[in-house]
């Protein structure tokens, strides 16, 4: 098990200190320490209700923590918005809350960060450019898609999160969130898009890879942090524990 | 909070925009629209209008008329005309008719008759029409539509209403099973007032009969009473229709003795109101005389100086009821009285009331009465009827209302009835019977009759289809219209039918009727029932330019004005509500002055029709 | 055997990509039809009476159709329409016809955004908003003019601008009633399908109505895209206002009531998803022209069990029929 350090976790990328979190009288998430460092896969592992993805919204500025903070390359933040989380380089994958379905590959690749033309003194959408873009960009980190004008809706879900993890690396993305990014997916779709995780673990994108099923993630990931019932339960280097012990450890039919 | 300041102050914005100067606009009412009625002269200053009434028969020889000469000079005074009534020294229509003619030479303003034989007559008053003279026939006649001479109106009995209204009194009585005693079956004024008797049975569930007696033979009558009744014990109700079956009635009872009956009969004689005071008879069926000559006089007036015509080609003057409660009440010509008028709207702030209390004001002048006019200052039925507990308080002589919700008016009208004032409706309302409610009268459009007459109208420019062009099909009232005009042409021989339209959609609406015209050209009469289908209907005569078409249209408008200016338009339809406030006022000063009661739960105080003649003036 | 279903998914493809594809088909085949079969259909009597009926609707449907979009409804468009006549009408007959063309567009935009800012504080669905908006403007437009209609009889050189007749084209085809307000509706479906499809505004509009958390999660302020689609909705309204009063000069209470979902029928007939993320502004005045093309037809048809006032069963046996087709070309794979 890796220690809790404060000191070395304000140094690494993102370091969320202390968090609390509390839902009126219902307390989700108590005194949790959990980071992730550059070029590093970090997966955090809970079962269903254990507080996840209410860390996760705390990191992605759609809640507040009750008390705790946030560090983002050493200094201390404070995300208010997902815009925010943007703005800063965390870029988060949701399963369904990616892409939007009705919309085009390259209209999704580029929403909120639309390429325009000025005509006089109005702006237009400069379509071309974003297909041609976003077609080269994909290609760029080993993508290949039919065409920049296709409805998101018609891809398959590995085709769909592979979109969106290439946006974020386009776009420059220093920590990616992965929400259960291949637990929908077949075999070989699978092997695709951890083939794209490492690609981005290459370019020294730090990625934090959640999951409730050890078993997705145990190939890929550097380091494990196992949350059970909003308590942290510990981190763990590769290879430290077997994929039954940490298995174990999710369902808490094993204390660390 | 502030975000709240925000959103209240864009709203208060909004509204203000919208009513931006709208004092400047042309505001008309959107129910019922008729804002102006054409221009009003007032008497003041001018030589007093002479009228000339001619008579078959006169109070100087036949009591009877005295009642009918006392209306019209309680009229003339109250309206400040001057009045001559003329007539035969004994009954000869010969020298009647001759009457007339020497009543035109006098070029009066106005002449009124009784049309005791439309064959003779008929030369005498066309000439007085095609000399500019009004002319409307009072106490006998059958209305210009029977009699086949274009007068104004006929001020009568509806016979029917007699018959059919003392069916409901009976009822109310108690009464189960009735029988009509008829002296003169075949004659067609007393066979309607059998067959209204009949149908108010009819309606109650129950049955009534007719029973024809000799009324010649008044001792063979009283037996035949008799033996019906024998024959027929479960009767309990009898009408007669007038002293030659009512006197062989009170034979029969004296003789026979039947218990628990009620009786009604027509004409007040000595022996009914013995009869009425001892409780053998609920009431005397009245043709009210006096309302015919003070009728007469006031439609001719109205007519000369604020344009108003009668609505319908016979005018009911009767039936009238006379019970015991009225034989108590003393004729007071001069009593000073003091009504209270409840309005849901005031011309403080919506024009088109300003006509109708014009009227009203018109004839609390005219008739001497102290009139107050109450109403809320937006509209807000709550608060009405507040008002009308306002002024029951008051004790008043009178009240006059509109009545817009029965449900909610009910419990203070009742109330004022229970009271002992007397209440009528007028402008809003269905009636006492439909409303549910037991007030006089209710003193407003008759609906079908103004589809229907315009029917006419069309057909007598020429029209020979014709389409009644609705834009709120199912709407009780506008039904009504269309059902009217479809009839009118009916009974012609022609055919009309009905367009729905959308009347929120104007533009839609102008291409249905394009479209309609296109599928059906030989339309050629076109009736919209408002505004709503009217400016969709000018819309597409600018566009598609129909020839020779005839065009009629509910309420006047500043666009239907300048139609009929123009000659697109025939007439506008008119409720006239000038004679909405006038009647009412006049209808509850004549109750407690004389003890008239209007003839019918609905007094038609339109259709009124305007048309280029009318504007000019 | 293969070559003909390939033909048909490429057809199909084409009408999945091209959202304004199939309602202008529908209109097409509608046209050859009833030009065919209807007695009296075919002339430009008939073209221009169609494209008239519409004028109210249409440029209802353009802000409706926007704004569905969004993922949004509007139900006070009607109410909306009869303020902003008050408002044009009033200030025209006062002789100020330009400040009411712009509080006429104001006015009925800043009511539409309270609609928006409702729905976004509040997070009800539109329907409820805007069916209390609807009924609470339409009231407070009684209370303020107390019912009464306004009419005018004079005309003012600004109404030919909006609505005037199109003598130009009237005097070289007979029959023809064509007017300005063709131009005007033209060229405002031109300009908000441009801002739809072609500005970033639009793109967020579209992952506003089809997946809003994705939106926000990619940084779209959607309360604020949601607050201004309801103002363009509200815009429209008081553009069809103007052209109401500017024709026909006569404006009433009740007018435009009702008009609210004659609105969203034209948007869904002229293939607007009503779940939001899909649509086209020119289908939606294709749409308008769908019904009115039905309407007239009809009309036309003269059948005694088909009267005007019973179209309402045409209309809703359309719009059920567009939802099936729109289902069927979206479901595409």
């Amino acid at each position: 098990m890796i220690e809790v350090n404060h000191e070395r976790g304000r140094n690494s990328l993102v370091w969320m200190e202390n968090i609390t979190k509390k839902f009126g009288t219902i307390c989700a998430l108590r005194d949790i320490n959990f980071g992730v460092q550059k070029g590093e896969v970090r997966a955090l592992l809970g079962d269903n209700g254990a507080g996840k993805s209410t860390l996760i919204k705390i990191l992605m500025g759609i809640h507040q923590p009750t008390v705790g903070q946030i560090y983002f390359e050493g200094r201390p933040v404070k995300i208010r918005s997902p815009k925010e989380a943007r703005e800063i380089g965390i870029e988060a994958v949701y399963q369904d809350l990616a892409l939007v379905n009705l919309m085009s590959i390259s209209r999704n690749f580029f929403l909120g960060r639309e390429v325009v033309k000025k005509v006089g003194p109005l702006k237009f959408l400069d379509l071309k450019n974003m297909e041609s873009i976003c077609r080269s960009s994909l290609h760029d980190i080993g993508i290949e898609i039919r065409s920049a004008t296709e409805r998101v809706g018609s891809l398959s879900g590995g085709e769909r999160q592979s979109i969106a993890i290439g946006r974020g690396v386009y776009f420059g993305a220093k920590v990616l969130i992965l929400d259960e990014p291949t637990s929908a997916l077949s075999v070989a779709e699978t092997r695709k898009v951890l083939s794209y995780i490492e690609n981005a673990r290459e370019r020294q994108l730090a990625t934090i890879f959640i999951t409730h099923n050890v078993h997705h993630v145990y190939m890929v990931a550097d380091s494990y942090t196992i949350i059970r019932q909003g308590h942290n339960v510990g981190t763990y280097s590769k290879g430290e524990l077997s994929e039954e012990d940490i298995a174990d450890l999710i369902t808490g039919d094993r204390e660390s | 909070m502030k975000k709240l300041n925000v959103l209240f102050a864009v709203f208060v914005v909004a509204m203000l925009l919208v009513t931006a100067c709208q004092p400047k606009a042309t505001p008309t009412p959107e129910v019922p629209v008729a804002p102006t009625t054409p221009p009003v002269e007032a008497p003041v200053g001018e030589a007093p209008l002479k009228l000339i009434m001619v008579q078959h028969a006169l109070c100087a020889w036949d009591a009877f008329w005295c009642t009918v000469e006392d209306g019209i000079q309680t009229a003339a005074k109250d309206m400040g005309v001057e009045v001559t009534v003329l007539g035969p020294d004994k009954f000869d229509l010969e020298k009647t008719a001759a009457l007339i003619d020497q009543a035109i030479a006098a070029q009066p303003d106005g002449i009124g008759l009784t049309v005791t034989d439309p064959v003779l007559f008929k030369e005498p008053i066309m000439k007085a029409l095609a000399g500019g003279i009004p002319v409307l026939a009072y106490n006998a006649g059958k209305g210009p539509v029977a009699d086949g001479i274009p007068y104004m109106t006929y001020l009568g009995m509806d016979e029917y209403q007699g018959g059919y209204q003392s069916g409901q009194r009976m009822i109310a009585a108690g009464g189960t099973r009735g029988v009509c005693i008829n002296h003169q079956v075949g004659h067609a004024g007393l066979d309607l007032r059998c067959k209204g008797l009949i149908d108010a049975f009819k309606e109650a569930g129950k049955t009534a009969e007719v029973l024809g007696v000799k009324g010649e033979d008044a001792a063979q009558s009283q037996t035949t009473i008799s033996d019906f009744y024998t024959a027929n014990p479960e009767v309990d109700s009898f009408l007669t229709l007038g002293p030659s079956s009512a006197n062989p009635f009170y034979a029969f009872v004296e003789a026979s003795q039947p218990q628990n009956f009620k009786h009604i009969t027509f004409d007040l004689t000595p022996e009914v109101e013995v009869a009425i005071k001892d409780g053998t008879t609920i009431a005397a069926v009245d043709q009210q005389p006096f309302l015919q000559g003070y009728g007469a006089v006031m439609y001719l007036v109205l007519n000369k100086r604020y344009g108003i015509t009668p609505a319908l080609p016979v005018t009911a003057t009767g039936p009238g009821f006379i019970t015991e409660e009225l034989l108590g009440a003393t004729v007071d010509p001069a009593k000073p009285l003091k009504l209270i008028m409840v309005q849901h709207a005031l011309c403080a702030w919506d024009a088109f009331w300003c006509t109708v209390e014009d009227g009203i004001q018109t004839a609390a002048k005219n008739m001497g009465v102290e009139v107050t006019v109450l109403g809320p200052d937006k509209f807000d039925l709550e608060k009405t009827a507040a008002l009308i507990d306002q002024a029951i308080a008051a004790q008043p002589d009178g009240i006059g209302l509109t009545v817009t919700d029965p449900v909610l008016f009910k419990e203070p009208i009742m109330k004022a009835l229970a009271g002992g004032i007397p209440v009528l409706a007028y402008n809003a309302g269905k009636g006492p019977v439909a409303d549910g409610i037991p007030y006089m009268t209710y003193l407003g459009m008759d609906e079908y009759q103004g589809g229907y007459q315009s029917g006419q109208r069309m057909i007598a420019a020429g029209g020979t289809r014709g389409v009644c062009i609705n834009h709120q099909v199912g709407h009780a009232g506008l039904d009504l219209r269309c059902k009217g005009l479809i009839d009118a042409f009916k009974e012609a021989g022609k055919t009309a039918e009905v367009l729905g339209v959308k009347g929120e959609d104007a533009a839609q609406s102008q291409t249905t009727i394009s479209d309609f015209y296109t599928a059906n050209p030989e339309v050629d009469s076109f009736l919209t029932l408002g505004p709503s289908s009217a400016n969709p209907f000018y819309a597409f005569v600018e566009a598609s330019q129909p020839q020779n078409f005839k065009h009629i249209t509910f309420d006047l408008t500043p666009e239907v004005e300048v139609a009929i200016k123009d000659g697109t338009t025939i007439a506008a339809v008119d409720q006239q509500p000038f004679l909405q406030g006038y009647g009412a006022v006049m209808y509850l000063v004549l109750r407690q002055r004389y003890g008239i009661t209007p003839a019918t739960a609905v007094t038609a105080t339109g259709p009124g029709f305007i048309t280029v003649d009318m504007l000019g003036k | 055997m293969k070559a003909s279903v390939s033909w048909l998914s490429k057809i199909r493809h084409f009408y999945s990509n091209t959202t304004i594809a199939a309602p202008v088909t529908v209109l097409i085949v509608i046209l050859v039809l009833f030009s065919l079969f209807v007695p009296k259909f075919f002339s430009f009597r008939s073209f221009s009476g169609i494209i008239n009926a519409a004028t109210l609707n249409g440029a209802l449907a353009i802000g409706i159709a926007f704004l569905m979009v969004s993922g949004e409804f509007d139900l006070s468009v009607g109410s909306n329409l009869a303020i902003s006549a008050y408002i044009y009408g009033n200030f025209s007959v006062a002789g100020q016809p330009f400040l009411g063309l712009i509080f006429a567009l104001v006015v009925p935009a800043l009511l539409g955004a309270v609609n928006g800012v409702i729905l976004v504080w509040t997070g009800i669905p539109s329907f409820i908003v805007t069916l209390g908006t609807k009924y609470f403007y339409r009231g407070m437009l009684w209370v303020i003019t107390t019912g009464s209609m306004l009419q005018t009889v004079d005309v003012l050189p600004m109404d030919k601008i909006f609505t005037g007749r199109l003598d130009l084209l009237n005097n070289l085809i007979s029959e023809a009633n064509f007017r300005n307000s063709l131009f005007w509706l033209l060229g405002l479906a031109f300009i908000f399908q441009i801002i739809l499809g072609k500005t970033k505004f639009g793109n967020h509009v579209f992952s506003v109505g089809s997946n809003p958390g994705a939106a926000l999660g990619q940084g779209v302020n959607v309360a604020r895209v949601k607050i201004l689609s309801f103002a363009i909705s509200g815009l429209m309204a008081g553009v069809a206002g103007i052209f109401l009063f500017s024709q026909f000069h006569t404006v009433r209470v009740a007018s435009g009531d009702g008009m609210d979902l004659y609105a969203i029928a034209a948007a869904v007939v002229g293939g607007t998803l009503i779940t939001g993320g899909s649509g086209n502004i020119w289908g939606a005045l294709v749409g308008a022209l769908i019904i009115s093309t039905l309407r007239t037809g009809v009309v036309l048809l003269n059948i005694p069990f088909i009267p005007a006032d019973n179209f309402e069963a045409i209309v809703g046996v359309t719009i059920i029929l567009a939802a099936i087709l729109n289902m069927y070309i979206s479901k595409r794979k």
